[in-house]
């Protein structure tokens, strides 16, 4: 992300990594659940 | 006092709005430990209250979420980057509404810094606090206006629900909160969290009174309070029982048996994705909103809510459609059950208020992050933009516990009926937090009469 004199901090990063740890499994399962038909 | 009730005697000339705006005024610099207002319009309001408009709420004082604008007032989010924010032009839609149904708005509530949070914890404008206990959070992300409501602040309030922020404080402090049906109520001149999912609903004393407020807000709503429960159909949400804190649980079962409705148990796995499913849609879309201050502000945000909101830059470009797809696989599952039932019930929450500061519950027995507590409990109802009524059912060590009847959608006024129903064979949602609670003095409700205002004596 191009920020403008702020970047996200460690800690930050740490934060989105442990969401995207807890988040990325569920989007797989639900992935391969929904029927392709399915539309937007 | 309730909308209701004050609306009668303001009809009928027991009281003035501005005797009325004056005992609120009070009331909210007496009870500032709460921290349930950003701002107080004071001399505004009293202005006002010298010749509100007829209707029904002539006179009623009101307060609303500072992400709602009005008119001349400064729309903060309890947010460092907006607190400087040039006052807003007009009125939100809502706040147009409710003015010409002749309510006098007094201030703007606090909130979770962008309604992006259950807590009601700005690092920048401070926790409001749980009239019940002042130690405890009023939940969010509309605290304010749920400590509003339960410390009888005002008569009324709004408060707004992406994925909870108006049934978590209303359960969390004791009152009554509507989530209504995404499309019912206008959004416009109201800060978005995500568009999608975004709803602005009252949150007051009882059902009674946020029908009134509904009724303001919603051209399409009609009231149906007076059918009452008999011959609704509602199906007990088996799973929701099982996962919340057994006391709680068991406080809301015992509610069921108080609502004059035939009460099933059922299966609700249908519902099992809706946490992930709302979480795909709703952060890539708080991003995208937040994107030009993420890019120049982003040391600004509180902690919690920079990083949500860096997470949701960082999913992955499949995240979005396959939530939205999700979501229509989602609404075609449930389809069965509501053609069965016309309201579902759950607790609405899964435990009562943590202590202000806590991150984490105890729930049977596991340490959970609160915000995670509550995904299974919110999600399934704001994911297909149903209607929520949470109505208070009972208490767990003195803290409130909330049963939530969800509706079919566009079929608010079943909701409310159900709860009406609920509210006219029980007294819960006329209980208020004790007078001399720990460490916080909230007084008894008021009698508004001409005579013997208790601000007055």
């Amino acid at each position: 992300m191009a920020c403008q004199g702020v970047e996200p901090s460690g800690e930050d990063l740490r934060a989105v990594l442990a969401f995207l740890e807890a988040v990325l499994p569920d989007l797989e399962r639900l992935e391969a659940l929904l029927p392709p038909e399915t539309a937007l | 006092m309730s909308v209701a009730r004050l609306a009668g005697r303001l009809r009928a000339g027991e009281l003035s709005p501005r005797e009325a705006v004056e005992s609120y005024l009070e009331r909210i610099d007496a009870c500032r430990e709460l921290n349930a207002y950003i701002s107080v319009r004071a001399e505004r309001a009293l202005a006002e209250a010298a010749s509100p408009p007829p209707g029904p709420l002539h006179g009623v004082p009101i307060a609303v979420k500072d992400v709602v604008d009005v008119a001349g007032e400064r729309t903060t989010a309890a947010s460092r980057i907006l607190a400087d924010a040039k006052p807003a032009a007009r009125d939100a839609a809502v706040v147009e509404r409710l003015r010409a149904a002749g309510a006098i708005v007094l201030g703007k509530l606090n909130l979770h810094e962008f309604a992006y949070g259950p807590l009601t914890t700005s690092p920048h404008f401070g926790p409001a606090r749980n009239p019940w206990s002042p130690d405890r959070s009023c939940g969010g992300s509309s605290g304010g206006s749920g400590a509003a409501a339960a410390a009888d602040l005002a008569a009324g309030t709004l408060g707004t629900d992406t994925a909870g922020s108006i049934r978590i404080p209303a359960c969390l402090c004791g009152v009554t909160g509507v989530r209504p049906s995404i499309g019912l109520v206008s959004n416009l001149g109201v800060l978005p969290v995500s568009w999608t999912f975004d709803t602005v609903g009252p949150i007051a004393r009882s059902a009674e009174d946020c029908s009134l407020l509904l009724e303001a807000i919603a051209p399409e709503y009609r009231s149906g309070l007076g059918e009452g429960a008999r011959g609704l159909r509602v199906g007990a949400v088996e799973h929701l029982f099982a996962r919340a804190d057994a006391r709680v649980a068991a406080v809301v079962e015992a509610a069921l048996r108080d609502l004059p409705a035939t009460v099933e148990r059922v299966d609700g796995s249908a519902f099992d994705h809706a946490g992930i499913v709302q979480q795909l849609v709703m952060l890539p879309e708080a991003s995208a909103f937040h994107l030009p201050w993420l890019r120049t502000r982003l040391a600004d945000y509180g902690a919690d809510v920079r990083a949500r909101l860096l997470a949701g830059l960082a999913l992955p470009a499949t995240a979005y459609p396959t939530g939205l797809r999700a979501r229509r696989w989602l609404e075609e599952k449930v389809r069965p059950l509501f053609e069965r039932y016309d309201v579902l019930a759950a607790p609405t929450m899964p435990v009562v208020a943590p202590r202000i500061g806590e991150e984490a519950v105890e729930l049977n027995g596991r340490s959970v992050p609160f915000r995670q507590a509550l995904i299974a409990f919110n999600s399934p109802w704001s994911c297909l933009g149903l209607p929520v009524v949470s109505v208070p059912c009972g208490f767990v060590d003195g803290l409130p516990v909330g049963l939530a009847l969800v509706g079919r959608r566009f079929e608010d006024a079943t909701a409310l009926r159900a709860a009406h129903a609920f509210q006219v064979a029980t007294d819960w949602h006329e209980r208020r937090p004790e007078r001399d609670a720990p460490g916080f003095a909230v007084e008894a409700p008021k009698s508004y009469t001409k005579d013997t205002s208790p601000t007055r004596e």
